[in-house]
């Protein structure tokens, strides 16, 4: 019973922390139809340069601040820059370009901010909350968490209750049917874009706090995609569900199936489940079912 | 084969219709780059004959990259995995069965198909993106695997040292040497791919990539094809492997990561999708602006005033990245389109006439 509880403890936050990174896929996805694959490196870029402003002095909030216009400022540039005179093109096309743009990123990275790495702060407070069974569960985890779940619900509500929001769904569904039932379709790509940003600066707070920044935490990234698919591609309140299955399932592994495995069972977990989804049900939980026609 | 021929330029029958080289200049062309192959090795010193045999070792993953993601138009994103797989079995063979250098990369190849079979498998049911997926979970799930396997034989994290490479009692270890052999096998199978690609399974890929559901409902094995694209793209990914692990001298699971993949993805954008061409002008640019700013890449910076300490693997990204998105914008046909365009030129000079669109082979 401890175990179990313990599996929760710490699986939970780290479900979350995955949902949080796979809502910048999705937000990108539902409102444009692009896969997002620079994603990784957008969220690196964010905690790269977190750290960047710390080393310089900067307190934690308002550098998490600065990052945040950075990043949107950057989601922006990526929109305008490599995907807008690709607009209209294959979805392949599309998925390229941000391949590039991974490779770009991953680049600046290294070559402007130098990689500063270290221990990212613990921004959700310290100390920790007795459970049954001498379980210990972190304040940070349980705010964490909340903060997520706040964000998923919130982005849920915009893209099915706001004009914006179904205006940017009807993008992605058609760029010329949107575009002539008068729907500024550049602008609702650069919000989404800018989302995107923000969104990888408040992953990046989450699922860094307290952790050691090396320089490939944008394989994060890569470990978010079970999230994405098993969640669905489309849905945006599916990641916080699928975020938890992959969490718990991951922290189950490291319980269970690491000591057999020499270690590590728990890090290729979350790719044997997606490889899994994606034979028994491709669209995922609560991805929409696509009907071709010839 | 050749593009937008001019008028009286036909042929008389089917099989000179297909027929590879159709002029004399194109055979002189062949001959002449045949020669400055050979040659290459006693025109250059030891840093550009290692890149003559990485390019070419390079070259064949891509090709046949470019026959899963061009022709069939499934992404992959583990080819650099099924490289590593390529690479493991052929030292397993050499190590702990003791077999020679052909054996062992027919074995790697044999080895990486198989591994490229299963993972082409989910296929059938899925596509796109989803598919990509899967082979980006190849990479990590490859990654996991080959150091996991038992010890003895397959060296777990130190990975396998390879015994020097020979050819029927011919001892290869001299560079020179490996250049010819890599060479010789990159020949073989890009034209083995240009048959491919012209065979009646080339023609499939296309309709499978074009629209799947028309390709089905005029009787193509739609899954079937697909499958084995990816089949033949993990078969060459695994002689390459064979031959980078006999290269290098050894093999490691790290030597095989996911921006390799993405390199050999830029190789083919860049290059073009679609055609042998393609992937052959592709390689070569991306490979030589890549050994470029590795090799000039500090210097050119010490310029500008700025220190890159050695470090070029960023400033290698940068540029590769750069060259993907412009070469997606500005001319998406890639370079292939650029060269059959040039030719087009030359031969109407001095009409005007551009070539607009045509088949690039």
């Amino acid at each position: 019973m401890a175990t179990l509880l313990q599996i929760l403890v710490v699986g939970m936050p780290i479900g979350v922390a995955y949902a949080a990174v796979a809502l910048g896929f999705n937000v990108i996805y539902r409102s444009g139809r692009v896969f997002n694959i620079a994603l990784g490196e957008m969220f690196a870029l964010a905690a790269f340069f977190i750290m960047w402003l710390l080393n310089r002095g900067v307190p934690a909030w308002p550098a998490v601040g600065i990052t945040g216009l950075l990043m949107i400022a950057v989601g922006l540039l990526i929109q305008r820059l490599a995907l807008r005179p690709l607009l209209g093109q294959s979805a392949l096309s599309l998925f390229m370009a941000t391949l590039g743009v991974l490779l770009l990123l991953n680049g600046a990275d290294t070559l402007v901010l130098n990689t500063p790495t270290g221990t990212f702060p613990q921004l959700f407070g310290a100390g920790a909350i007795r459970l049954p069974y001498a379980v210990q569960l972190p304040v940070a985890s349980v705010v964490g968490v909340a903060v997520v779940v706040i964000i998923v619900l919130g982005f849920v509500a915009f893209f099915s209750r706001t004009q914006t929001g179904i205006a940017m769904t009807a993008v992605a569904e058609d760029h010329e049917v949107a575009q002539s039932l008068g729907i500024n379709i550049e602008r609702s790509l650069a919000l989404s874009w800018a989302m995107c940003g923000l969104l990888s600066t408040v992953a990046a707070v989450v699922y860094l706090a307290g952790q050691q920044v090396t320089s490939d935490i944008g394989s994060v990234a890569f470990l978010a995609l079970p999230v994405v698919l098993l969640g669905g591609l489309e849905s945006i309140g599916g990641v916080i569900l699928a975020g938890l299955v992959v969490g718990l399932g991951q922290t189950s592994a490291a319980e269970w199936l690491d000591p057999h495995f020499h270690g590590g069972a728990s890090e290729v977990f979350p790719y044997l489940l997606m490889l899994l989804i994606l034979l028994v049900r491709p669209e995922g939980f609560f991805g929409w079912k696509r009907v071709e026609r010839v | 084969m050749s593009v937008a021929r001019s008028c009286g330029d036909f042929s008389q029958s089917y099989v000179a219709d297909r027929r590879l080289l159709r002029t004399p200049p194109q055979r002189v062309m062949l001959g002449v780059l045949a020669l400055v192959l050979i040659a290459y090795p006693s025109m250059t010193n030891g840093e550009w004959l290692r890149f003559g045999t990485v390019t070419a070792t390079t070259l064949i993953a891509v090709v046949g990259l470019q026959l899963l993601v061009g022709l069939t138009g499934l992404v992959s994103v583990g080819q650099s995995a099924f490289m590593g797989v390529g690479a493991y079995f052929a030292g397993v063979a050499a190590n702990s069965l003791h077999q020679s250098l052909p054996v062992c990369v027919v074995i790697g190849a044999v080895g990486s198909m198989m591994v490229g079979l299963a993972f082409g498998l989910p296929a059938a049911r899925i596509k796109g993106f989803y598919l990509a997926l899967t082979t980006l979970a190849a990479q990590y799930v490859f990654a996991f695997v080959i150091v996991r396997l038992p010890q003895q034989e397959f060296g777990g994290d130190a990975g396998l040292t390879m015994p020097t490479p020979s050819l029927f009692g011919l001892n290869l270890s001299s560079p020179w040497r490996l250049y010819y052999l890599t060479i010789a096998l990159a020949i073989i199978l890009v034209t083995a791919a240009l048959f491919i690609q012209e065979s009646v399974a080339g023609h499939l890929f296309v309709a499978v990539r074009d629209d799947d559901l028309a390709a089905s409902m005029t009787g193509v094995a739609v899954t079937r094809y697909r499958v084995l694209a990816f089949g033949i793209s993990a078969l060459y990914a695994g002689v390459a492997g064979a031959l980078l692990a006999y290269q290098d001298g050894f093999v490691n699971a790290q030597a095989f990561s996911v921006f390799d993949s993405v390199f050999f993805l830029g190789m083919i954008i860049i290059g073009g999708m679609g055609t042998v061409l393609g992937a052959i002008l592709g390689t070569l640019m991306l490979s030589f602006i890549q050994e470029a700013v590795n090799l000039w890449g500090g210097s050119v910076a010490g310029v500008f005033g700025y220190h890159l300490n050695g470090q070029t693997g960023p400033v290698v990204n940068i540029v590769t990245g750069l060259a993907i998105c412009l070469m997606l914008i500005y001319e998406p046909r890639g370079l292939a389109f650029l060269y059959r365009r040039s030719e087009s030129f030359f031969r109407l000079w001095p009409f005007p006439y551009a070539l607009t669109r045509a088949r690039t082979t």
